[in-house]
């Protein structure tokens, strides 16, 4: 995760980034690729807004907004984590962490329900324009927090082993930012799809 | 910032973050044109990405290339997205 063992303090007052250099460049790489889903979206909808409109009203936005919910509060809980770590106490940062992993669960049952919902409502990838850019664009997001939920159980079981600490934390750091990207692409996507229009 | 300030930090992060989206679901259905739903929704999703980029990524003390950066793609995406719906 880390492409350096120790983390270097930077002098107070000097700027810092957080985590590994080589994450924001992953990062960077990551939002180019949900740009291109995003345009996509935008761009067909801006060519078939009653299409979009349509679409939209077989989506239930207290459900998307509950999802949100448990995106964001998996980030707090994960951003804590790395405070208790920078104050050299990685079993809470643990438990943190599976906070973190519960509430992240409340969004992928969420939308696995949403998912089968719309399935098996006829609303199939196949349906129409709507729905064939809905479930690409929100699987590809899906997919990006399944894997997340692995980096924050594999970051979980390093706390527990106390693998970090106040002078080794680099990777740590790493996993959450990734964590937080996700996050940061679904308030984008959230409004997108399930809100505007 | 010592590090309990952090912490107080973190979870007024959250906290507006919450009633944000709370905010953001209700001027989906109560705005009086589209024009201000579109514009109130992605000025809401603009300041939750400015809320997880200095917050949570804790880019604050980062150089400011790398927060142009990170702030230059919800900026972006909210200006594509705010276009394509409201001039058609």
């Amino acid at each position: 995760m880390s492409t350096s063992a120790k983390t270097d303090p930077a002098p107070a007052g000097q700027p810092r980034l957080t985590g590994d250099l080589a994450m924001w460049i992953f990062i960077l790489a990551e939002l180019t690729a949900f740009t291109l889903f995003i345009l996509g979206f935008s761009f067909t909808q801006w060519l078939k807004p009653e299409l979009f409109v349509e679409g939209r009203a077989q989506l239930d936005s207290s459900t998307g907004w509950a999802m949100t919910a448990g995106l964001l509060t998996s980030g707090f809980l994960a951003a804590l984590a790395v405070e208790r770590v920078r104050k050299d106490r990685a079993q809470q940062a643990g438990a943190l962490l599976i906070g973190a992993i519960a509430s992240g669960m409340v969004y992928v049952v969420l939308k696995v329900q949403e998912y089968g919902h719309l399935a098996r409502a006829g609303f199939d990838v196949e349906y129409n324009t709507f729905f064939t850019l809905y479930w690409i664009t929100t699987a590809f997001h899906f997919l990006h927090v399944l894997l997340g939920l692995a980096v924050l159980g594999f970051l979980c079981l390093r706390c527990w082993q106390k693998a970090y600490g106040p002078a080794n934390h680099t990777g740590m750091e790493s996993g959450i930012l990734y964590w937080h990207m996700i996050d940061l692409v679904w308030v984008i996507i959230f409004p997108l799809v399930y809100l505007l229009g | 910032m010592n590090s309990l300030k952090h912490e107080i930090a973190l979870f007024g992060c959250w906290l507006v973050l919450m009633l944000a989206t709370m905010a953001t679901v209700y001027w989906s259905t109560h705005a009086a044109t589209l024009t201000l739903q579109v514009v109130a929704i992605l000025l809401i999703a603009l300041f939750k990405s400015g809320v997880i980029i200095d917050g949570f990524m804790e880019l604050w003390h980062a150089e400011s290339k790398w927060r142009l950066i990170m702030y230059g793609w919800p900026v972006l995406m909210a200006l594509v997205i705010g276009v394509t719906l409201l001039t058609k």
